[in-house]
C-alpha cells in the first residue's frame, strides 16, 4: 500500500482527504502542524506529499530546500494545496513539483498521487494541477 | 546744341523767339539753330499739358492748344486775360504775389469745376523782360483716387475703432524702447489707450511695474521674430495678445502688428471646467475606492471563503462514499462538521454586513464607559479559549462620548485582534487605555504579539487587508476597517503602531461633545 503524507491545518480538509485517500487504498499520514511535517516525512517515508501551501509556523521555501537536501527523501513528490487560482509558480523552482486545486475531485486526485507515486517526482509534475 | 539755346532739354529757353512772334502765326524768321521755331509751336501745341506763358502780373501772353482747351475758350479770349480769370480757385491759390507764384505752384479748377490742374510757375528771364510760364497738369483722377484712398482709411480707421478688440501697431525706437503707433477698438477706448492717448509713451511707461515685465518679454520676443499669443491679466479681467513681426527688406522687423482679444469669459470658463474637472477626479478617487472595496471583496469571496468550501466539498465526499445511503452516528458527526463549516461562512459574511452597516449608520453619541465593554469582550474570549493565559489591563474606567453599540463592536475587534495576535505569545498582555493629546482623548488597545510590518500600517485598515494567512491568524480581514469606518463616523481617526514580533497598537481618537460632527462619510475611506 502506497503511503502519503497529507498536511493541512485546516483539520476538515486534512481528514476528510485522508479518509477520501484511505478509501482509495492509501495509507495516510496526516499532519495538521507544519512544523513537523519534515520530521514525519523522514520517519513514515511516504511515497508522496500532499501540503497546504499556508500553515502556521511553517516556512515553506525553508522546508522545501531542507526536505530536497536530506539524502533520505529528497526524492520524495510534493504537491502542494492552493486554494488559490493562480498557481503561485515560484514554488516550482523552490523545489515543489505540482499544485492541488481546492476543491479537489477525490478520484482525480487519485490518478494524480498514482502518477506520482509510480514515477516519482517526474510523475507528480506530469499531473500538476488537478482540476 | 549751340550754347545760345540755353540748358539742354529744357524746351522753353526758346521763349525769346515765342516772345517776338507770341502768337506763333508770322513767317519765322531765319533760325539762328538749325531747327525753326515753328517746330517748337508745332510742339507745344502737342503737348498733352496745358502751358500758358504770362506776364510778370499774370496776363496771359500765349498758350499751348492743351491750355486752351483746359481754359475752354479760344485763343483770343485767352490771350490778354489774366491767368487767375480763367480757372475757379486761382484767385485764393494765387494769393501771394506773381513774383512770389513765379517759383510756386498752384491747383485750380476749370470753370464748371469738374477738373483739376496743378499748375507749377516758373520764372524766366529773356530779353531783359520777366515771363512765367504756367505748366499744368491734369490731377483729376489722381486727386480722385486719393480720395478714394483717404475715405477708405478713414472708414478702417472708423471699422477699426468699432471693434470690440484691439488692433495695434508697436515700433522699436532709437531708445531702444517700444512704442505704439496704433492702438484702436473698444477696449483701448475703455482702457484710454488710444493711439492718440498713448502716443509718445514707451510701454514702459505705459505699464509701469512689475506688471509690465511678462508683457514687455513677450514683445521683445516679437521683435526677434518670434509670433507668440500670450495672455495677461489687468484688473481681473484677462487678455489674449496676438503679436505679428513684420520684417523689412533688410530681414529685420520693422514692427509688430497684431490684435487684443479680451478672453477673461473664456479664461472663467477655463477655470470652471478645472473646477468641475477637479471635483470629477475626486468624485473617481471615491469611486476608485469604492471599487477597490469591491475588488476586495471580490478577492475575499473567491479566495477566503473556498477555503471552507473545499472543506465542505471533501466532508461531503467523504460522507458519500464512507456512509453510503445509511446514515449512523459518524455521519451525523459529519454532517455536524459540514453546519460547523456552513456556520464559518455566515460569520465571514457577517462580518462584510458589519462593515456595510458601519459605513451607513450614523452613530447615537452618548457618553459612554469603554472599559466595561472591553472587559465584556475579553471575558468572552476568555471563555471560548479558557486555558490560554492572557493578562489583561484596563482602567476602572474609559468614558468616551460615543455610540455604545457601535464602540462595542470596536472593541470586539481591536481586543478580538489584540487576542489572536497573542495567542502562542509567552505573557500575551492586552492593555487598554487613554491619553490626552492635541487632539482630544486618545485611546489605545496595545498587545505584545505578532505585531505587523509598520510599512503596512495604513493598509491594515483597508477592508480584507490581511497581514497574516488564514492559517496563521484566522479572519476575514475586515475588522480594522469597519473600526476605521465607526471612528471615522465619530469624525475621530485611528490609526497603527507596532513592528513584527513587537506587538501592535490601535489608537483611535473620539472627539468631546463640543468638538464632535457627524464625521464624514466621504472621506473616511481616504483617512
Amino acid at each position: 500500500m502506497k503511503k502519503i503524507l497529507v498536511a493541512d491545518d485546516n483539520m476538515d480538509i486534512l481528514e476528510s482527504t485522508a479518509m477520501l485517500l484511505e478509501l482509495r487504498d492509501f495509507a495516510v499520514v496526516a499532519v495538521g502542524d507544519g512544523t513537523t511535517i519534515l520530521e514525519t516525512v523522514r520517519k513514515e517515508r511516504p511515497d508522496a506529499i500532499l501540503q497546504d501551501i499556508h500553515m502556521p509556523g511553517l516556512d515553506l521555501e525553508a522546508h522545501l530546500r531542507a526536505l530536497r537536501a536530506d539524502p533520505d527523501v529528497c526524492e520524495t513528490p510534493v504537491l502542494l494545496f492552493t486554494a488559490s487560482a493562480n498557481a503561485p509558480e515560484e514554488w516550482l523552482s523552490h523545489g515543489a513539483d505540482g499544485f492541488v486545486r481546492k476543491p479537489f475531485d477525490a478520484d482525480r486526485l487519485k490518478e494524480v498521487l498514482d502518477v506520482a507515486v509510480r514515477d516519482g517526482r517526474e510523475g507528480a509534475k506530469a499531473g500538476a494541477m488537478v482540476a | 546744341m549751340p550754347p545760345h539755346m540755353g540748358r539742354p532739354g529744357d524746351p522753353l529757353s526758346a521763349l525769346d523767339r515765342v516772345q517776338k512772334d507770341p502768337l506763333g502765326t508770322s513767317a519765322p524768321s531765319r533760325p539762328a539753330t538749325g531747327v525753326d521755331p515753328t517746330l517748337f509751336r508745332v510742339l507745344l501745341d502737342d503737348a498733352t499739358d496745358p502751358v500758358f506763358v504770362l506776364d510778370a502780373d499774370g496776363v496771359v501772353l500765349d498758350a499751348n492748344a492743351a491750355a486752351l482747351e483746359a481754359a475752354g475758350t479760344g485763343r483770343v479770349a485767352v490771350v490778354g486775360a489774366p491767368f487767375t480769370a480763367l480757372f475757379s480757385g486761382a484767385d485764393a491759390a494765387l494769393d501771394r504775389s506773381w513774383a512770389d507764384a513765379a517759383s510756386g505752384s498752384c491747383r485750380v479748377n476749370d470753370a464748371d469745376g469738374v477738373r483739376t490742374w496743378s499748375f507749377r510757375f516758373r520764372g524766366v528771364e529773356a530779353a531783359g523782360r520777366t515771363y512765367i510760364v504756367a505748366n499744368g497738369r491734369d490731377i483729376t483722377a489722381r486727386l480722385a483716387e486719393e480720395e478714394e484712398r483717404i475715405r477708405h482709411g478713414e472708414d478702417l480707421m472708423r471699422i477699426i475703432k468699432m471693434l470690440p478688440d484691439v488692433i495695434f501697431i508697436c515700433e522699436k525706437r532709437a531708445d531702444g524702447k517700444i512704442y505704439w503707433t496704433l492702438n484702436e477698438g473698444k477696449l483701448a477706448e475703455e482702457f484710454g489707450l488710444t493711439t492718440k492717448e498713448i502716443e509718445g509713451k514707451s510701454l514702459e511707461e505705459l505699464f509701469p511695474g512689475g506688471a509690465s515685465e511678462y508683457i514687455r518679454t513677450e514683445f521683445e520676443n516679437a521683435f526677434k521674430g518670434i509670433a507668440k499669443e500670450f495672455v495677461n491679466e489687468m484688473g481681473g479681467r484677462y487678455f489674449k495678445h496676438f503679436p505679428q513681426p513684420i520684417t523689412g527688406d533688410d530681414g529685420k522687423v520693422k514692427y509688430v502688428v497684431g490684435f487684443i482679444s479680451e478672453v477673461t469669459s473664456l479664461v472663467e470658463a477655463e477655470k470652471k471646467i478645472q473646477a468641475l474637472n477637479d471635483e470629477l477626479t475626486d468624485r473617481l478617487d471615491e469611486v476608485a475606492a469604492a471599487n477597490r472595496d469591491l475588488e476586495a471583496f471580490t478577492y475575499t469571496v473567491s479566495h477566503d471563503l473556498r477555503s471552507p468550501l473545499a472543506a465542505l466539498d471533501s466532508i461531503a465526499q467523504v460522507v458519500n462514499e464512507a456512509d453510503g445511503p445509511r446514515l449512523d452516528e459518524a455521519g451525523r458527526k459529519r454532517i455536524g462538521r459540514m453546519r460547523a463549516t456552513i456556520a464559518t461562512m455566515g460569520r465571514q459574511i457577517e462580518d462584510i454586513l458589519r462593515l456595510s452597516r458601519a459605513g451607513r449608520t450614523p452613530p447615537e453619541r452618548e457618553e459612554t464607559d469603554l472599559a466595561p465593554l472591553a472587559q465584556d469582550t475579553f471575558e468572552m474570549l476568555k471563555a471560548s479559549r479558557p486555558e490560554r493565559v492572557v493578562a489583561f489591563e484596563v482602567p476602572e474606567s474609559l468614558p468616551a462620548y460615543a455610540d455604545p453599540g457601535q464602540m462595542r463592536v470596536v472593541l470586539d475587534n481591536l481586543v478580538g485582534n489584540a487576542w489572536k495576535f497573542t495567542e502562542g505569545t509567552e505573557d500575551a498582555r492586552i492593555e487598554l487605555g487613554v491619553e490626552e493629546t492635541d487632539e482630544g482623548p486618545t485611546y489605545y488597545v496595545r498587545d505584545n504579539g505578532a505585531g505587523f510590518d509598520p510599512a503596512h500600517a495604513d493598509a491594515l485598515f483597508d477592508p480584507f487587508t490581511r497581514l497574516h494567512e488564514d492559517s496563521e491568524f484566522k479572519g476575514s480581514g475586515i475588522g480594522l476597517a469597519t473600526v476605521r469606518k465607526i471612528v471615522a463616523r465619530h469624525g475621530g481617526k485611528v490609526w497603527a503602531e507596532g513592528a513584527p514580533g513587537k506587538g501592535a497598537t490601535i489608537r483611535w481618537t473620539l472627539p468631546r461633545p463640543d468638538e464632535a460632527d457627524d464625521g464624514d462619510p466621504v472621506t473616511e475611506d481616504a483617512a
